[in-house]
């Protein structure tokens, strides 16, 4: 029984290899792409969005096969899969909330100093 | 995890109530909330970047595409032998878990020598600093703490290969060799985020 285990799990380990050797050429392949995609004359929505597309295609290989989330129990996917929502609603809702003309701080045009505005906060 | 999957993990799933290791469950607890920490890192880079769109800060002339392209690659690479590292040591097969770890190492210093030549560079040459403005402040704060991540990782790393010559290693300790893997592959995704939503976006429409 121990050898029967041994060996499937050699044969698992060698079908994991073949896999996370495509994994890595797919995924060098498209930071190539990446790479390229941003001196294409394309519209910039199309180049924004299949940047960000690649990206998480990439992201996605990596978590489930890389990290064995594929292998493991779903519980861990949920765990990280709830932080990661929770992560990107933080992000949109800042950019959103933040993304009105009225949040432009009086000046906003001009590059100011986190440390200038140190300065004037003590000033004041 | 399957039956299989569990047989070939070759631990005793029946410890906990999860019938997942409990190292394994803290360390993805952990890249969750790490996950929550560099969100806020990466919005606040963006929400800045977005407020303050005229500066005197032009990235196109600071960032160097194809150095920060290579890194990318890199880390990717450390990646991929880190995955090889953590089916090696599933095998029990030491010599390969070595020479896939150290690849690793001498990877994560690759990285993390590039992200020291930028910042090198940034500082010195185009006078970008964490002081001068406010997308100086959010840019190395979050590269700052990412290449912080990595350098831990990288120690992490040396620590597991320097144990593994003592010859108290063994096959059970497979699951410490895959959560320090967990922790590697974590890096390297925050990296694929960063890359993008740093770097590339400010390329778009701009380059030709």
């Amino acid at each position: 029984m121990g050898a029967i285990q041994l060996f499937s799990k050699n044969v698992s380990e060698a079908g994991k290899f073949h896999t996370f050797v495509n994994l890595a050429l797919f995924m060098a392949a498209i930071t190539g792409i990446e790479l390229v995609i941003i001196f294409i004359p394309f519209a910039n929505w199309i180049t924004t969005t299949a940047i960000v597309f690649l990206s998480v295609v990439k992201f996605f290989g990596v978590i489930f096969w890389f990290m064995h989330l594929t292998y493991d129990k779903a519980l861990l996917t949920f765990t990280f899969l709830s932080a990661l929502v929770i992560a990107a609603g933080t992000v949109t809702a800042l950019l959103v909330l933040h993304g009105g003309e009225k949040t432009i701080p009086i000046g906003g045009e001009e590059e100011i100093s986190s440390v200038q505005r140190i300065e004037d906060f003590i000033a004041v | 995890m399957s039956d299989s999957a569990a047989a070939t993990h070759g631990h005793d799933l029946t410890a906990t109530s999860t019938g997942i290791e409990s190292k394994k469950l803290l360390m993805w607890l952990f890249l969750a909330s790490d996950c929550m920490f560099f969100g806020t890192l990466i919005s606040t880079h963006l929400v800045y970047r977005k407020m303050h769109p005229f500066g005197p800060i032009d990235p196109l002339k600071i960032f160097d595409i194809e150095l920060t392209t290579f890194s990318t690659f890199i880390l990717l690479m450390s990646s991929f032998l880190m995955a090889l590292a953590v089916s090696a040591m599933h095998k029990g097969q030491i010599k390969s878990f070595r020479k896939c770890t150290l690849g690793v190492i001498f990877f994560g210093l690759i990285f993390l020598g590039c992200q020291v030549y930028e910042f090198y560079e940034f500082v010195m040459i185009k006078d970008l600093t964490i002081m001068n403005s406010l997308f100086g402040s959010t840019f190395f704060v979050l590269t700052g703490t990412h290449g912080t991540h990595v350098a831990i990782g990288v120690i992490w790393l040396v620590c597991m290969l320097m144990y593994s010559y003592t010859g108290k290693m063994t096959h059970d300790h497979a699951l410490d060799v895959e959560v320090m893997g967990l922790y590697w592959h974590f890096v390297d995704i925050v990296w694929l985020i960063i890359f993008p939503a740093i770097y590339l976006i400010e390329f778009v429409g701009k380059t030709y």
